[in-house]
């Protein structure tokens, strides 16, 4: 009678353990995705930061690059201006 | 259990039942009051609480060049804002932020003591302010982003592109015109915030999905070529000291409009800086009265009406010719006796146009000119085309025929003349003008595409070749109004215009303002540019060919210079090397005069320029050369006689 009490006891702590790992198993992934979703929403602010800047740049470049820019630099520091026709040599 | 104890035991069971029961009726109470009647109401105030949503980084749409050149781009830029109950220290928060956003102290002190809960102190800074300001971490002053429109060129086609408002609305030019395919919808995500404020995203997609849809304009315009000619109108400006300058670039054969400038411009970044009159795209939206440069139409309409024949003669009357009431003379008082068509066109005659007119008859001429698009819009993709004044026929009278032969009583826009042109360019053909190729997404791929369309046939292709050849000697021939816009080794097909202002004050032409004008194409064998240029009363150099015409010429220069646009210097005297010479202003180079006059023409072929005009000089040769590159061509050929009077046309080609 003794036996089958501790055989029904031990069967119990097994289930119970297996019940607890499942649980701890379904909490701990819960637990990764609340972290990664801490992540995301780091990484989706840098992201959004990054594209600004990256917006901001591309401005600047083609600011840099253009026509009245190119010309005032060309003349007036390189002191360089519109080619004469018997400068130009066609190659093609 | 005595009785007295039982009953005192029932009391407090009693007692202690009522109290469960009252407690569990104010606990159900409670809950359904906060479940069921103020439910709804509670649970947005929680999800306000822990849930928030990020606005993503969404840009209005770009504008390009025709070779990718980016005019108009958006991106986001901090706001500053103020919550006044929450700042502290006043005086000292307004000394600082005065400090960076270069402000008043006074006004941005008055916005921090408002009474509302949150006001604005400064909209779309700059990045360096900003970081400053974030630097100060002051409670109460918050940053907020707002996107805002760059111009990357500053007042490059300005014009054209127009310009936005705060809430990055279009309002004007293709910013305006095109709106619904520039603008940004928002892009949101939902955005967790614990009890510690740390945000998490809530969102699986992370904000990544495609639902974007941004649209980008491919412009018909050369960022190039509208510098050159923005700069050109300038300088001509500066020269002049006219008002006032527009000028077009189209492709004739697409009807695309490669540059398109109004001088003075204005930056369409601080648009609201600027007076509407400077903001209007006067190309399209003002309309004038075109002068001699509406000449060419009209002999062209009576070409192709056959009212006049290439070789006839038409007397102009000596300067003077009276019609009803009115005498019509020549610019300047000239006189002409018998004038070829070329000549009516090479001198501008008042009264040959006017005569050609007349055989027209009003109805025909008017009906002619409607074909060539005056008086109606040409329907080009830009806001606020004027359509231009073109009375109907009925209305005119003698007078009326006369004058508006030689571009007076007659209103055009600057898009309507370029078309009309383009369409003698393009044998006969008008093709509709546009500035926008098409429209494109995030990923490159085309939305939608403009296609050159054709307004209609104006004149047969027959008509547009002898009417080019007319214009061709305007400019080439040596007493052509248009000589100011002869270029090297290329022909010019072109007309000048100087035409009187209309003075609504005294109801008459004024003598004093005039808008100078040039209207041409080339190469005028194989058109590939038209160009109008209109300057508004020019004080100094007042005729169209002095004002006008260099303005032309030196866009033309730089464009086949700089520019690979395929236009080849050889390529009009290609063929008849002898008879067409003279209308390609051919550079001529003229040997030593003591020569003995007796000599065999050499094989030039396959030399270089150098070389031939080395050895034209050591044996005392007079050669024209024509094109660049190396020699493929020469008349005279090897070996024949020369003597003093013999020229050698030699044309060159460059080595493919």
């Amino acid at each position: 009678m003794d036996e089958g009490k501790g055989v029904k006891y031990s069967s119990l702590g097994y289930v119970s353990l297996v019940v607890m790992v499942v649980v701890l198993v379904y909490v701990w992934c819960h637990v990764q995705v609340t972290e990664v979703n801490y992540e995301m929403a780091q990484a989706i602010k840098v992201r959004e930061q990054l594209l600004e800047e990256n917006s901001k740049l591309k401005i600047e470049i083609e600011r840099l690059k253009s026509p009245a820019r190119i010309e005032d630099y060309a003349r007036k520091k390189l002191g360089m201006d519109y080619p004469e026709r018997n400068q130009v040599v066609v190659l093609r | 259990m005595t009785g007295e104890s039982r009953k005192v035991l029932k009391a407090r069971i009693t007692t202690a039942l009522v109290f469960f029961v009252v407690l569990f009726v104010a606990l159900v109470s409670r809950a359904y009051q906060l479940q069921i009647l103020s439910g709804e109401a509670l649970k947005a105030r929680a999800e306000r609480q822990h849930k928030d949503v990020l606005e993503l980084h969404t840009e209005r749409g770009k504008i390009f060049d025709r070779n990718g050149k980016v005019l108009a781009a958006s991106t986001h830029v901090d706001s500053v804002g103020v919550h006044p109950s929450m700042i502290k220290d006043h005086e000292k928060t307004a000394t600082e932020l005065a400090r960076i956003l270069n402000t008043n102290k006074k006004t941005v002190r008055a916005k921090l003591k408002e009474q509302r809960s949150f006001s604005w102190i400064a909209r779309k800074i700059s990045p360096e302010q900003s970081q400053r300001i974030r630097a100060l971490n002051i409670s109460g002053i918050q940053l907020v982003k707002e996107p805002r429109r760059f111009y990357t060129n500053r007042g490059l086609a300005s014009h054209v592109l127009g310009f936005v408002g705060t809430d990055e609305n279009g309002l004007e030019g293709l910013e305006f015109k095109y709106d619904k395919y520039l603008k940004q919808v928002a892009r949101k995500i939902s955005w967790g915030r614990d009890a510690r404020g740390n945000q998490f995203c809530m969102d699986e997609r992370g904000g990544t999905s495609n639902d974007e849809k941004n649209n980008h304009l491919i412009l018909t315009i050369d960022s190039r070529i509208q510098h050159v000619v923005e700069r050109q109108l300038q300088e001509a400006l500066k020269e002049t000291g006219a008002h006032k300058g527009t000028a077009i670039v189209m492709d004739p054969r697409t009807g695309e409009i490669l540059a398109m400038a109004c001088v003075p411009d204005f930056n369409p970044t601080v648009f609201y800086r600027y007076s509407d009159e400077i903001r209007k795209n006067r190309a399209v939206a003002d309309s004038f009265d075109p002068g001699s440069i509406f000449k060419p139409f009209v002999i062209a309409a009576a070409l192709d009406e056959g009212v006049v024949s290439p070789d006839e003669l038409v007397d102009c009357e000596n300067g003077r010719y009276t019609v009803g009431k009115k005498v019509i003379r020549e610019a300047e008082n000239k006189k002409f006796r018998e004038l070829t068509l070329r000549d009516i066109l090479k001198y501008s005659s008042n009264i040959g146009s006017a005569k050609i007119a007349e055989r027209l008859g009003k109805e025909r001429f008017y009906r002619r000119m409607k074909q060539f698009g005056f008086g109606s819009r040409t329907a080009i993709d830009l806001p606020g085309e004027a359509s231009g004044i073109m009375r109907s026929s009925e209305l005119w009278t003698d007078v009326d025929l006369a004058t508006i032969a030689f571009g007076q009583g007659v209103s055009v826009t600057a898009i309507q003349m370029i078309a009309a042109l383009s369409g003698i360019a393009n044998n006969g053909v008008i093709m509709r003008p546009q500035v926008v190729r098409g429209i494109i997404d995030n990923r490159g791929q085309v939305i939608r595409e403009f296609t050159p369309s054709v307004m209609g046939r104006a004149v047969s292709a027959e008509t547009a070749r002898i009417i080019t050849s007319y214009l061709t000697g305007v400019v080439g021939d040596k007493d052509g109004t248009g000589q100011n816009a002869q270029i090297l080794n290329i022909a010019v097909a072109g007309k000048t215009g100087t035409a009187q202002k209309y003075d609504f004050t005294e109801r008459r032409y004024s003598s004093e303002k005039v808008i100078a004008s040039f209207l041409g194409f080339f190469p005028a064998n194989d058109p590939r540019m038209t160009v109008l240029v209109v300057l508004d009363e020019p004080q100094r150099k007042r005729w169209g060919g002095q004002a006008a015409a260099p303005v032309f010429r030196e866009v033309a220069q730089q464009v086949i210079r700089c520019f690979d646009n395929g236009i080849g210097e050889q390529e009009y005297v290609a063929e008849p090397l002898d008879m067409e010479i003279k209308n390609a202003a051919i550079e001529e180079i003229t040997c030593d005069p003591s020569h003995d006059g007796k000599s065999f023409i050499p094989d030039f072929t396959g030399r270089t320029m150098g070389e031939v005009v080395r050895i034209a000089r050591e044996r005392n040769i007079d050669v024209r050369l024509s094109g660049t590159g190396w020699a493929v061509k020469q008349n005279p050929a090897p070996g024949a006689f020369c003597d003093d009077k013999t020229v050698c046309a030699v044309l060159f080609r460059p080595a493919y």
